[in-house]
């Protein structure tokens, strides 16, 4: 029996287009550029992801802070290192780098 | 003798020693130099991230914002004490030879010693909160250990009708080593120069009369990134205290009546992405002296100094602490001298004014080889019972600096964040030299530096 190999392909590109989609569909990247965050103010759903790049060629921190000031540090980042957080309650939070006291951006999730 | 007589002599003694001391502290006293890698251990960043040319103590954006915010920036919790040294020797040659040589045990020309050791403690107090940069230093050229500068900040951020607000406290031994910008006194450019050759006896009070030998404490506030105000007052220490303190005070020397009051207000920008950052500002202090310790007229005399200064800074990628920066800093600083003890005592002007200006470029190449010129002038009222060490009564003074540095590591991927070498060559020349311009050029003089700073390993 003969299979056609044109069919499988496409369903398989189909199906990986499918699966990427859900898993990137909640992510928002957050760079850090010349010690700042881009963009610095972001609205999520609850569930969501920000994905932090670092584009410069020093290290930076990431350390979230909840509306009640509790803090959690998810430590130091090198320059080319993403580091991906997910944020399952809603509320306002602030995300700050512990190194760089200028660098500090809002988060929204809703 | 009558009393007249005796105060007279008196007078001209301390204007006599007051000149040779002003003098000998311009010429002996090396210029304030600090680069501390127990930061660079605290934060994990290069020296590069805070230094212009990778090393101390020119500031780049990072490295005012990390002094503005107490010192207490860190990468984690820390494992190591914030301890660091440092160490300077040097070569120097002037035009012709100094007689007298410029310390006991040199020659008069061509000599090699060894500037300073010095001990910081540098970085966090209590995290978070307070901060302190606190150095003790053997001076190589007059044997001695002293203290040093020395700023302990206290520092919160908050905010006010949507603006930010970073506020807090200093308590420093130096107007001005609490600065951000380099264009003012204790930080200024030439970073570091020959503790062995003379240099211009007339300086105002504010260029660093009054360095290590005052406490004070002062507030601050640094709205939106864009104006900073401070408030300080000094308080000077007495004579015993000085002594105990390792410091060059001297029996006869000029004692403060009351407190001194120092304050700085300045506007900061960044713009274009951070590839360019600028500052105007002024400030200023005044004093009241009894000259020589001489309270015998019931007067003293009032020191007004007020400064003006930009800063410029052109950052060719604002992503890379290693990429070039271009660097302005102007200064100018005017004093009023209103002497009404010292026109009793000795017969000086009852009023004088005496001004400085400089002005610096530099251009840090790869954060490697730092090339850089400034020229420098001051000039003011001919008196010559105060100005005593110069040819004719006036203290004016003109020349230029150039120099190239060269820091090989303290950038992103060095082995070592807690070992950092500098070397500098650097050329003073002189057009005029306390007040005249005749051999004004026999002080020129090539320094040749090498200098280490280390922390421990964290």
């Amino acid at each position: 029996m003969k299979i056609s190999v044109l069919p499988m392909a496409t369903l398989a590109t189909l199906a990986a287009l499918l699966l990427s989609t859900a898993a990137y569909a909640g992510e928002t990247v957050i760079d850090q550029q010349a010690q700042k965050f881009v963009p610095n103010a972001v609205t999520l759903k609850a569930g969501d992801s920000l994905k932090f790049l670092n584009s410069d060629d020093v290290d930076h921190n990431v350390t979230v802070i909840d509306a009640a000031g509790n803090a959690e540090d998810h430590g130091i980042q090198k320059p080319g290192a993403p580091i991906v957080i997910k944020f399952d309650k809603p509320g306002d939070y602030s995300v700050r780098c512990s190194v760089h006291p200028r660098m500090k951006m809002s988060v929204k999730v809703e | 003798m009558n009393t007249r007589d005796m105060k007279n002599r008196i007078g001209q003694s301390w204007v006599l020693a007051s000149g040779v001391l002003a003098l000998g502290a311009s010429a002996l006293l090396p210029h304030p130099a600090e680069a501390v890698p127990s930061f660079a251990v605290q934060t994990g960043q290069p020296c590069a991230a805070c230094h212009v040319g990778s090393f101390g103590p020119q500031l780049t954006s990072f490295g005012r914002d990390f002094k503005l915010f107490g010192y207490v920036a860190s990468k984690g919790k820390p494992t190591m004490p914030a301890v660091s040294a440092m160490v300077t020797t040097s070569f120097t040659h002037t035009n012709t030879d100094q007689v007298p040589s410029p310390a006991p045990w040199t020659g008069p020309n061509d000599n090699l010693s060894l500037d300073q050791v010095s001990l910081f403690y540098a970085g966090a107090v209590i995290p978070d909160v307070m901060g302190a940069f606190i150095q003790a230093t053997y001076d190589g050229v007059h044997h001695v250990i002293h203290w040093d500068n020395t700023d302990i900040r206290l520092s919160r951020e908050a905010t006010i009708g949507g603006s930010d607000l970073v506020y807090g406290i200093t308590v420093n031994n130096n107007p001005t080593v609490q600065d951000l910008w380099n264009s003012t006194p204790a930080w200024r450019y030439p970073y570091v120069q020959s503790a062995l050759a003379a240099g211009p006896a007339a300086a105002t009070k504010l260029d660093g009369s009054y360095a290590q030998k005052v406490i004070g404490v002062g507030a601050y506030g640094m709205l939106n990134d864009l104006l900073f105000v401070e408030a300080d007052v000094y308080n000077p220490l007495n004579i015993p205290t000085q002594y105990a303190l390792g410091l060059t005070g001297l029996q006869g020397s000029d004692t403060t009546d009351g407190v001194i009051p120092y304050w700085r207000v300045s506007l900061q920008h960044a713009f274009d992405q951070g590839h360019h950052s600028i500052q105007v500002g002024t400030y200023g202090m005044t004093a009241d002296i009894f000259p020589g310790g001489d309270r015998s007229t019931g007067r003293s005399d009032g020191y007004t100094d007020i400064a003006a200064d930009l800063n410029y800074q052109w950052y060719a990628k604002p992503s890379d602490v290693t990429a070039d920066i271009a660097s302005l800093h102007l200064n100018y600083i005017h004093e009023d001298q209103d002497l009404k003890a010292s026109s009793l005592l000795s017969g000086t002007n009852a009023r004088d004014q005496l001004n400085s200006f400089r002005a610096d470029m530099s251009y840090a190449v790869a954060a490697t080889y730092t090339p850089s010129v400034q020229y420098f002038r001051s000039w003011g009222s001919t008196d010559a019972a105060l100005w005593s060490g110069s040819a004719n009564g006036s203290p004016n003074s003109a020349g230029f600096v150039g120099e190239i540095a060269y820091s090989p590591w303290g950038k992103p991927g060095d082995p070592m964040t807690w070992f950092n070498p500098h070397l500098t060559l650097q050329y003073v020349a002189y057009t005029q030299f306390n007040g005249t311009s005749q051999h004004a050029g026999d002080n020129n003089t090539v320094f040749l530096n090498l200098w280490f700073a280390l922390g421990l390993p964290n």
